[in-house]
C-alpha cells in the first residue's frame, strides 16, 4: 500500500516502468502475508492487522446454568492453550450443536460446534459422549480476527447436565 | 373402419369403468394421530403421550405396517429428559423380559387385527418403553408389545431418533416386524399403538453413600416459549403394500405460563391435542 502511494509522486515519463513495478512489489507482499498467514510469525495483512496461527488444544469443565427445553446452558472455565472462561449453548436434539464464547480480559472468540452421539461402553448412560467438529467464526479484542476449525468432543452428565468439552485445532487471528 | 374404432373407444372406456367399480380404490388405510402433553407448562418436564390409529374401509383390515415415523416438535430433548440413565439391549430384553428400572421410559397399549377366515380377532397388549443403547450416532428406543388374549405373544419395535426437517426437532423412527400368525395365514396388524414417553407413573432409583431412594425423573423439558400454532406433531405410515399415510396434530399452547412447579405438587393441567387430520393416502 505504501508503494503504491509512492507512484503517484513519480513524473509521467517513469509512470509505467513505477507502475510496473509498483504492481510486483504488491504481488511479492501478498505472496509473503499468504505464506505469513501459515507460519505463526506476525505480518502485515490487506486489513492491516496481524495474522497469527495457532494450535490450540483447551479443555472446559462446564456446569448447567438453565436448561429450556432440549437446550442446555453450561458455563466454566477453560485449561490449556486459551485459557479463559467459558459459555456453551447445547441443543440437543437428533445430534449435538453448540454454540461457544470463550473469553478473558479484553478479549473473546466465538465458534459454534456440531457432533453425534457416542455409544457408551458402560451399561449406565449417566454419561453421553460426542464427537465431531467445531468452526471459530469471530472474537474481539486481539483475536478480533480469529477463525480457525477444529475438533468437538465432550461428555455430558445427564442427572446435573454438566459437561466436559475438548477442543482441539488450528486459530488464526 | 370409423366404426370398429368408435367400437373399442367404447370398449375401453367400458372397461375403465368397470374397473374403477371392482377395484377398491379406498382400500389404502388412513390414520389418525393424538398427542398430548402432561403436564403442559412451558420450561417444565413433561410426559408426551401418543396415539394413533389405523383404519380401512369397512370390512376390510388394513395391510400390515412395516414402519412408523413419528415427528415432534424442536426444541423437546430427551437427552436432556433425566430419562433413560441406563441402557437395555434387545437381547437383554427378549431373554428377561425386563431391563433396568433406570431406562424405562414409558407405558401403553397396543392393538392388533389378525385376519382368521372371515372374521377378525382382535389381539390386545401392554407396551413398555425403553432406552436402547446409541446407534451409529442416534438414541435408540425399544417398544416390547406383550400380548395375553386370544394368543401370548412377544413383539419388540425398535426405534431411532433421527433428524427431521423444521418445525420438527426430530423423528422417532421405527421399524415394525411382520407378526406372523398361522401358517400360510396372513400377517397380524397393529391398527393401534399408545404410549408414553416421560415420567408419568415411572419411578427411577439412585444411591447415594450406600443408600438407595427412589425418585421421579425430571421428564421431557418444554421450551420456554410455545412455537406459533401451539407445538407440531406428525406420523409417517409406511405399509408393507408399499403405500403411506400422513397425520398430523398439535398441541395448543398453554394458556397461561406458570412457574415450573416442583414433582408431584398440585394437579398439573392436562392439554390434549384434537384428533389430527386424516390425509388421503397414496400409493408407491
Amino acid at each position: 500500500m505504501v508503494k503504491m502511494s509512492v507512484t503517484t509522486t513519480l513524473r509521467d515519463s517513469g509512470r509505467r516502468r513505477a507502475r510496473s513495478w509498483a504492481t510486483a512489489a504488491l504481488a511479492v507482499t501478498l505472496l509473503l502475508l499468504g505464506t505469513g498467514q501459515t507460519a505463526s510469525g506476525a505480518a502485515q495483512t490487506p486489513r492491516g492487522h496481524a495474522a497469527h496461527a495457532l494450535n490450540v488444544t483447551d479443555t472446559a469443565r462446564l456446569h448447567n446454568v438453565k436448561s429450556p427445553g432440549s437446550q442446555l446452558v453450561d458455563e466454566g472455565t477453560a485449561t490449556g492453550t486459551l485459557p479463559g472462561t467459558v459459555r456453551v449453548s447445547f441443543n440437543l436434539g437428533a445430534t449435538v450443536a453448540a454454540d461457544f464464547t470463550i473469553y478473558a480480559h479484553g478479549w473473546s472468540i466465538v465458534g459454534h460446534g456440531s457432533g453425534v452421539l457416542h455409544s457408551s461402553k458402560s451399561k449406565s448412560d449417566v454419561y453421553v459422549s460426542f464427537g465431531g467438529t467445531m468452526a471459530v467464526s469471530h472474537g474481539t479484542g486481539r483475536y478480533a480476527h480469529a477463525h480457525g476449525q477444529g475438533g468437538f468432543y465432550g461428555v455430558i452428565n445427564r442427572t446435573n447436565y454438566a459437561v466436559t468439552i475438548q477442543t482441539t485445532g488450528t486459530l488464526s487471528y | 373402419m370409423r366404426a370398429r374404432r368408435g367400437a373399442t373407444r367404447l370398449l375401453s372406456a367400458t372397461l375403465a369403468l368397470w374397473l374403477s367399480l371392482t377395484i377398491p380404490a379406498s382400500a389404502a388405510p388412513s390414520a389418525t394421530l393424538t398427542v398430548s402433553l402432561t403436564p403442559e407448562q412451558l420450561g417444565a418436564g413433561t410426559t408426551i403421550a401418543f396415539a394413533f390409529q389405523i383404519t380401512a374401509p369397512a370390512g376390510q383390515v388394513p395391510p400390515p405396517l412395516s414402519k412408523v415415523d413419528l415427528l415432534y416438535p424442536a426444541n423437546l430433548g430427551l437427552i436432556a429428559s433425566g430419562l433413560g440413565l441406563s441402557t437395555c439391549s434387545q437381547t437383554e430384553l427378549e431373554t428377561n423380559g425386563a431391563c433396568p428400572p433406570d431406562s424405562l421410559m414409558g407405558y401403553g397399549s397396543a392393538l392388533a387385527e389378525i385376519p382368521f377366515g372371515p372374521e377378525t380377532i382382535i389381539e390386545h397388549a401392554t407396551v413398555t418403553t425403553w432406552m436402547a443403547p446409541i446407534e451409529e450416532g442416534h438414541l435408540g428406543l425399544l417398544f416390547l408389545a406383550q400380548g395375553k388374549t386370544p394368543v401370548a405373544a412377544e413383539l419388540i419395535f425398535t426405534s431411532l431418533v433421527l433428524n427431521a426437517p423444521p418445525p420438527f426437532g426430530g423423528s422417532l423412527t421405527t421399524i415394525v416386524p411382520i407378526v406372523p400368525t398361522l401358517p400360510e395365514g396372513p400377517d397380524a396388524v397393529i391398527t393401534q399403538l399408545r404410549s408414553t414417553l416421560g415420567p408419568m407413573h415411572i419411578t427411577y432409583y439412585q444411591t447415594f453413600h450406600g443408600k438407595t431412594t427412589a425418585y421421579h425423573p425430571q421428564g421431557i423439558r418444554l421450551p420456554q416459549s410455545c412455537p406459533h400454532g401451539g407445538f407440531p406433531f406428525a406420523a409417517t405410515f409406511a405399509f408393507l403394500d408399499g403405500s403411506h399415510t400422513t397425520a398430523h396434530t398439535t398441541v395448543p399452547c398453554p394458556t397461561t405460563r406458570r412457574r415450573a412447579p416442583k414433582y408431584g405438587r398440585g394437579s398439573p393441567p392436562y392439554r390434549r391435542s384434537t384428533y389430527g387430520v386424516s390425509v388421503p393416502p397414496s400409493s408407491v
